[in-house]
């Protein structure tokens, strides 16, 4: 697989995230507090050997993105910024007892689902957690904002995982 | 140089990454100062054209909602536009005369409320004391002859029998019977009358007949609707022998005391002699829009039990006290007396003709202003007798015109 085409296909991943989550799935909403933000699957589902710099620089343009359509100003940006970077770290986390292969990725069928769920939730909480408070600018109101997180951790995940389960191949063991 | 380059690679993340952060906190912070680049937010031309598509195709799936939002909006605006109908009973300006080049001298009821001389507003608030109504200078304060302005809350157009609805009842002192004018002319006459509400025969009606005379020469007719077209009506009982002219007023002419002389009803539009008639079949443009109708006034009459009284007693050989205020009473959808009064002269012309005296013909003749109009412009039975009345007259040596109209206004003169 050239490198050209891998470019061209995270662009196109791109490109769809962003464009389902501005079109379609920002505009739902569950019990009026909590959104699905979808575009996070973009930063999650990156190659597990992408680095740290890419995966940065990836996080705050889709980032930015959703703070052009949502006029946020830079808070998704600085969101998605603090998702990438500690994307690496919950990896090194989860490592399994003989390491990373070659062909692994982000992968519910691959992976198994303890091992996706901690690091979906994981990572979606962190950044959800960053987001709403960052939002809020303050602590003042924390049962709301948690809340109002906690759905929407929810609700992010399990878009997320519906995802994973609808359009990630199939491919169990490891080759 | 070489450790440089190490250490930048070695901390490549966290320095990246504390850079994007204080980029996104600084556009996050700045994010509500009118100093931003207009790039950055939904409005620049890409964002901004990506948005109105989701919103149109969003909108779609909820037309409904939408449509409930804009008949909710709609409710509330055309309660603001329009006051509960008591209110604004009178126009907002009163024609009071006419200038010197013949056109409606307005006068203004309400002042704008930015208008912050005392002295003028006390100036023209100040009601007329005579209203222009159809050409006719009308006392607006007279206590004999009252006028009630209303407002049109309700109106037809289209049938064969066409009513309002004014604003104004028996509370204001309405009262059925009463002639209705408009600023541009006759309207209509009360039909009935509830406490705050008031059903009005337009003149559009099958069976309306307004007592009308052209101005220029005083020739009486009456003024009939055949249908159809709201903007014309019917001037009947015209002589043959008269000449018209186009554009010539009709105005009341004030016989059956609905309304006052000189009201303007229409202007002639067109005549046509017709072969087996001795009366002009003449068009009339109707001085009302009744399309745009929206402030009358209701006139009160005089009293005229006396006149109708005497009247009675005039035209009746035998004393039928009871029978000809009833049959006065009765014409509940007559606007004038013209017709009728023309239809018992000649019925009397009848009788003096031919000596029958029976009571019977006389109570019939008698009765004839109170159903006549039904019978004229239903033309079947009762026009033919009349007619054939009018073509006999002639017939045995007498002009018509004399002998119709002295007749006729024999027994109105006294009233």
């Amino acid at each position: 697989m050239s490198g050209v085409w891998i470019i061209v296909r995270q662009l196109l991943r791109f490109g769809l995230y962003a464009g389902v989550q501005v079109l379609l799935i920002g505009q739902l909403s569950l019990f009026g507090l909590g959104w699905c933000l979808l575009y996070l699957g973009f930063v999650l589902f990156l190659p597990l050997r992408t680095p740290v710099a890419v995966q940065l620089l990836l996080g705050f343009g889709m980032g930015l993105v959703m703070d052009i359509s949502y006029d946020t100003g830079g808070l998704h940006a600085a969101a998605g910024v603090l998702l990438a970077y500690l994307r690496p770290w919950v990896l090194r986390l989860l490592t399994p007892r003989d390491g990373y292969d070659a062909q692994d990725s982000v992968n519910v069928h691959q992976m198994g689902y303890q091992w996706f769920l901690v690091y979906l939730l994981l990572l979606v909480s962190l950044h959800h957690l960053a987001y709403f408070f960052l939002e809020l600018g303050s602590f003042r109101h924390p049962l709301l904002t948690l809340s109002r997180a906690g759905v929407s951790i929810l609700f992010t995940s399990t878009a997320l995982l519906i995802v994973q389960l609808l359009f990630f191949p199939v491919r169990r063991g490891r080759e | 140089m070489k450790n440089l380059v190490a250490f930048l690679l070695r901390y490549q993340g966290i320095m990246l990454f504390v850079l994007l952060e204080v980029a996104s906190f600084y556009l996050f912070l700045t994010n509500s100062s009118y100093q931003r680049a207009a790039f950055l937010n939904s409005a620049n031309a890409y964002a901004g054209a990506v948005l109105a598509r989701r919103t149109q195709v969003a909108d779609y799936f909820r037309l409904g909602e939408l449509n409930q939002q804009l008949l909710a909006d709609n409710a509330r605006l055309r309660q603001q536009l329009f006051p509960p109908d008591r209110a604004r009973r009178e126009a907002d300006s009163l024609p009071v005369g006419r200038d010197t080049l013949g056109r409606l001298v307005f006068r203004q009821l309400r002042p704008k409320p930015d208008s912050l001389n005392i002295k003028s507003q006390a100036l023209s608030t100040k009601k007329p004391d005579t209203l222009l109504l159809g050409g006719a200078r009308l006392p607006a304060h007279n206590p004999t002859y009252p006028l009630i302005p209303a407002r049109v809350i309700n109106n037809m157009l289209r049938s064969v029998d066409n009513y309002l609805t004014l604003n104004v009842g028996l509370a204001d002192g309405v009262e059925p019977g009463l002639g209705v004018v408009s600023a541009a002319g006759v309207v209509g006459r009360v039909k009935a009358a509830s406490a705050h509400y008031a059903t009005v025969t337009s003149l559009l009606h099958s069976k309306s007949a307004v007592a009308a005379k052209i101005k220029r020469d005083g020739t009486f007719g009456s003024v009939i609707w055949p249908g159809e077209d709201y903007r014309y009506a019917l001037l009947d009982n015209i002589p043959r022998q008269n000449r018209l002219v186009a554009g010539d007023s009709v105005v009341t002419s004030g016989y059956n005391a609905i309304f006052p002389e000189g009201v303007l009803v229409g202007v002639v539009e067109s005549f046509v002699k017709e072969p087996d008639k001795n009366f002009w079949t003449v068009r009339l443009r109707l001085g009302t829009d009744f399309s745009r109708l929206t402030y009358v006034y209701v006139m009160h009459k005089p009293p005229r039990a006396e006149r109708d009284s005497l009247e009675a007693a005039a035209l009746a050989p035998e004393p039928l006290p009871a029978r000809a205020p009833k049959a006065a009473s009765a014409a509940g959808v007559k606007l004038g007396g013209g017709g009728g009064a023309g239809a018992a002269a000649t019925g009397a012309a009848v009788g003096a003709a031919a000596g029958a005296t029976s009571a019977k013909p006389a109570a019939a003749t008698r009765l004839r202003p109170g159903t006549q109009p039904t019978t004229k412009t239903r033309p079947a039975p009762g026009v033919k007798p009349a007619s054939g009345t009018r073509t006999s007259a002639p017939a045995t040596g007498q002009p018509a015109a004399p002998v119709f109209t002295p007749k006729r206004r024999l027994p109105r003169m006294p009233g």
